[in-house]
């Protein structure tokens, strides 16, 4: 068990038997009190080894479908229960993760208990599954209906052509179709035992109660072990480097993206999460609105204020995307080729300016303290273990070396690929 | 000023909002003012400017926006701090901060040769901004609705004007809205944190406004609606229909009884997942992913908005009328009413942690008159009873409903 203190907060790290990991970080002065159970299982494991070592298919969309059902109790609506408790409870699927979280103001015990028993006691039945899917295809069409959606689900299928990442977090109407109750039992045998959850408690509570509680509660809901085996994940190559697709848009839209060689799958928890922040630095460094050559762009009308980049780093995929809205969409694609060919020259008399972002993060780590939500629900915390209190540690032991290292890793070349949205 | 002093958090909140009656094409200007007002002034001419600035402060977080509260137009400018002290040689910030807000609010350079390029650029953002709420299929059918519901042509106006009206205007007109700005508007600057208020008074002090003596004052008041109208608009390539409905709350909502059982109803009716909109439409018959009802206590009005099939679309009327048809007939369980009052209580908590919305909320209060505390917010919504949200129910009008639907 670890005890780490910051100003007015605390943060306590522990593993229950069974082998649920559990954060808990107080937060003097709050009302608020959230709870967040998250499995490392999101829409890009597509298939697993079962007990007999026979691989099983994960159809697109399995992880969102799963997360709806386990709100499906036989007795109703798991939110339902949340409310009676005086709680407000959702959840979310991503890419590598899936969250279920309720905040409240107070019944801690309560929301808690009946956060990890809903997630780690499930309930499927055919009829429930079909009746699921016409909810989750209105849910697609909502996505289908969105051009940022569009946007960035194209590109990613650019990247990456027909790989999980690709796919619609949310599955196809066709997809949905091979998803029944007995899949979902077995996935959820697998993939919510408690060596693969991580929960956080965030509010101002007492340490001790609480961590008494989770144990005693995982004694009465935890399920037994398993091995975890994925088959390896295999990637095609990328053959199309720019698409158009005919959406009666307002402004064209386009998203641009680049993808990087694979990083290694032995790197560490820490090293992942420190490759991203710095890959995020540096991106601000060579694309930021602080740069010149951004004001420069500005002031030509090349882009306005929604410009946008990302940096992903994940086991499987390496990649970055550039978002723009307007008319000059040619010249925007010369304006980030050109820039990125510069980037590593740019990075090497960038000290000044690394000092002054490097200061500039530790501020907005600092200001991201005040949600409890920012804490709780961090991607970080729920896949790698790292809380934000972690990560304000790792920033202050950046260098310009670092950022040098990390320049090689995003602007070593490739063919930037562009996805526009136009009448 | 508006200071409420508070220890937990990490940062200081700074708001200032400009409060003025809507009038017929003001929105385009305020918009693009609020626009101006983000990226230059005299000691800081351009975006890169502000943005080197702002990094210097800690990677302080700089907004503006317009936005309105029942027939008045709000323009804010918000400034987000990390607390002076917290990290090393932060110790000044509060100053450096509030003297960064008064430039940026007040020293917008109209004389200066840059003002025509940057007046261009931000017209551009602004355009594009405007055009992108008719790809949001949502806020294009809100805005179409908006302009259905309201008998003033003010208030009917998208809150970022309109593209012609953006590109139309002079720099002789901006500037002289500025100035009708700073002269005229009522301002309130609410300020959230854990700093001396003596600081904070020295510095504001310097701030120099106008001399005014008929500066205005306002409280907010609900616009008058227009009739009821009905409109099914079309739009390509869409994979949903979208209903937006307007629900006008009856007289008995002005009074503070009557907001507290507008809460209620409304969280019983569409807000939430234990709503009956959720759970009889979304959950028992799969009919719409998204489907929500919303209070606007300053235009008193209940919006139902639901994205569905187009084809289910009788049907989906069906049920929304069975379940307003429900709670003025009070067939609620007294767990429902239970569970939305806790529901309530809880979010109005949840949002008090938020120095955000606390420093927006401030000014927001202040206009609309409210001076509740939050004894006087729990106990108001328990006392709410099945009687009264019946009564509610049976005074709510219909006063537009308009569709978005696929087609050519």
């Amino acid at each position: 068990m670890a005890v780490v203190k910051s100003k007015q907060q605390e943060v306590q790290k522990f593993q229950t038997i069974d082998g649920l990991h559990v954060t808990l970080i107080k937060k003097p002065g709050y009302h608020q009190l959230l709870g967040a159970l998250s499995t490392k299982f999101g829409s890009l494991i597509t298939a697993f080894r079962d007990g007999q070592n026979e691989e099983v298919v994960i159809p697109a969309g399995t992880a969102h479908f799963l997360e709806h059902k386990l709100f499906d109790k036989e007795a109703g609506d798991a939110l339902l229960r949340f409310t009676e408790l005086g709680a407000d409870a959702n959840a979310f699927t991503g890419p590598n993760q899936t969250t279920y979280y309720f905040t409240a103001t107070n019944q801690l015990a309560e929301n808690l208990t009946w956060l990890l028993t809903f997630v780690q006691k499930p309930y499927f039945t055919e009829a429930k599954v079909s009746r699921e899917r016409g909810i989750i295809e209105e849910e697609i069409k909502l996505y289908q209906d969105d051009p940022a959606w569009q946007l960035y689900q194209g590109i990613l299928g650019l990247l990456y052509p027909k790989s999980p990442l690709s796919l619609d977090i949310a599955g196809t109407a066709e997809s949905l179709q091979a998803i029944s109750a007995d899949l979902l039992y077995q996935i959820h045998a697998v993939f919510y035992q408690p060596e693969n959850l991580e929960l956080t408690v965030v509010g101002d509570f007492d340490f001790e109660q609480v961590h008494q509680l989770v144990d005693q509660v995982q004694t009465e809901v935890a399920l037994p072990k398993s091995a975890i085996s994925l088959p390896n994940v295999t990637l095609l190559e990328q053959s199309n480097f720019d698409r158009k697709l005919p959406v009666k848009v307002s402004v064209p839209k386009a998203a641009y993206g680049l993808r990087l060689p694979t990083r290694p799958s032995t790197l560490t928890a820490t090293d992942r999460v420190s490759e991203t922040l710095l890959g995020e630095l540096t991106l601000d460094l060579i694309f930021g609105d602080q740069t010149t050559w951004f004001q420069e762009k500005y002031q030509e009308g090349i882009f306005g204020d929604d410009f946008d980049y990302e940096y992903t780093n994940l086991p499987d995929y390496h990649y970055l995307t550039f978002f723009v809205d307007g008319q000059h969409q040619a010249e925007a694609q010369k304006a980030i080729i050109d820039r990125l060919a510069e980037a590593q020259n740019v990075l090497k008399v960038a000290e000044a300016e690394f000092v002054r972002l490097k200061k500039a993060m530790a501020g907005q780590m600092l200001a991201s303290q005040n949600s409890p939500e920012r804490l709780g629900l961090d991607e970080d915390l729920i896949l790698y273990g790292l809380s934000l209190f972690d990560k304000i540690s790792l920033t202050t032991r950046f260098n310009l070396e670092d950022v040098l290292a990390s320049g090689k890793r995003l602007f070593e070349g490739g063919r930037l690929s562009r996805l526009i949205l136009e009448k | 000023m508006l200071y409420l002093p508070k220890t937990q958090y990490q940062t200081v909140n700074i708001t200032v909002t400009f409060a003025q009656k809507a009038q017929t094409r003001m929105a385009s200007k305020r918009a693009l003012l609020s626009y101006l007002m983000a990226v230059s002034s005299k000691e800081f001419p351009n975006q890169q400017a502000v943005s080197q600035e702002l990094i210097d402060y800690f990677g302080a977080n700089f907004q503006t926006k317009v936005s309105t509260i029942g027939d008045l137009d709000l323009l804010t400018a918000s400034l987000q701090i990390i607390q002076p002290g917290q990290l090393p040689e932060s110790n000044d910030l509060l100053a450096e901060g509030l003297s960064f807000l008064q430039s940026m609010i007040f020293n917008f350079d109209w004389e200066s040769a840059n003002s025509q390029a940057v007046i261009k650029q931000e017209k551009q953002n602004l355009t594009q901004a405007i055009l992108g709420r008719q790809d949001d299929k949502v806020v294009l059918a809100l805005d179409e609705a908006r302009q259905l519901t309201f008998a003033d042509s003010a208030i009917q106006e998208s809150i970022l004007g309109t593209k012609e009206e953006v590109q139309a205007l002079s720099l002789a007109e901006l500037q002289a809205a500025h100035a009708a700005l700073l002269a005229n508007d009522q301002v309130l600057i609410s300020v959230v944190g854990d700093v001396a208020e003596e600081d904070l008074v020295t510095a504001l002090t310097a701030w120099s406004w106008p001399t005014n003596p008929n500066r205005n004052e306002f409280r907010a008041k609900v616009p008058q609606l227009a009739d009821f109208s009905k409109k099914v608009q079309t739009k390509p390539d869409l994979q949903q229909a979208v209903l937006v409905q307007n629900y006008q709350l009856g007289q008995g909502a002005a009074s503070e009884q009557g907001y507290f059982t507008a809460l209620v109803f409304n969280t019983v009716f569409g807000e939430g997942p234990a709503s009956l909109l959720f759970t009889e439409i979304r959950e028992k018959n799969s009919l719409a992913y998204s489907i929500s009802s919303r209070l606007q206590p300053d235009l008193a009005l209940i919006t139902v908005v639901a994205g569905y099939d187009a084809e289910q679309q009788d049907r989906l009327r069906t049920l929304l009328a069975e379940q307003l048809a429900t709670v003025k007939a009070g067939h609620l369980a007294e767990e429902q009413l239970v569970a939305a009052k806790a529901a309530i209580i809880n979010d109005y908590l949840v949002r008090q942690d938020s120095p955000i919305f606390q420093s927006l909320s401030l000014a927001a209060r202040t206009l609309r008159g409210i001076n509740r505390d939050e004894t006087a917010f729990m106990k108001g919504v328990e006392a709410v009873t099945l009687e009264e949200i019946q009564d509610f129910a049976a005074t709510l009008t219909i006063t537009t409903d308009f569709v978005l639907e696929p087609g050519r």
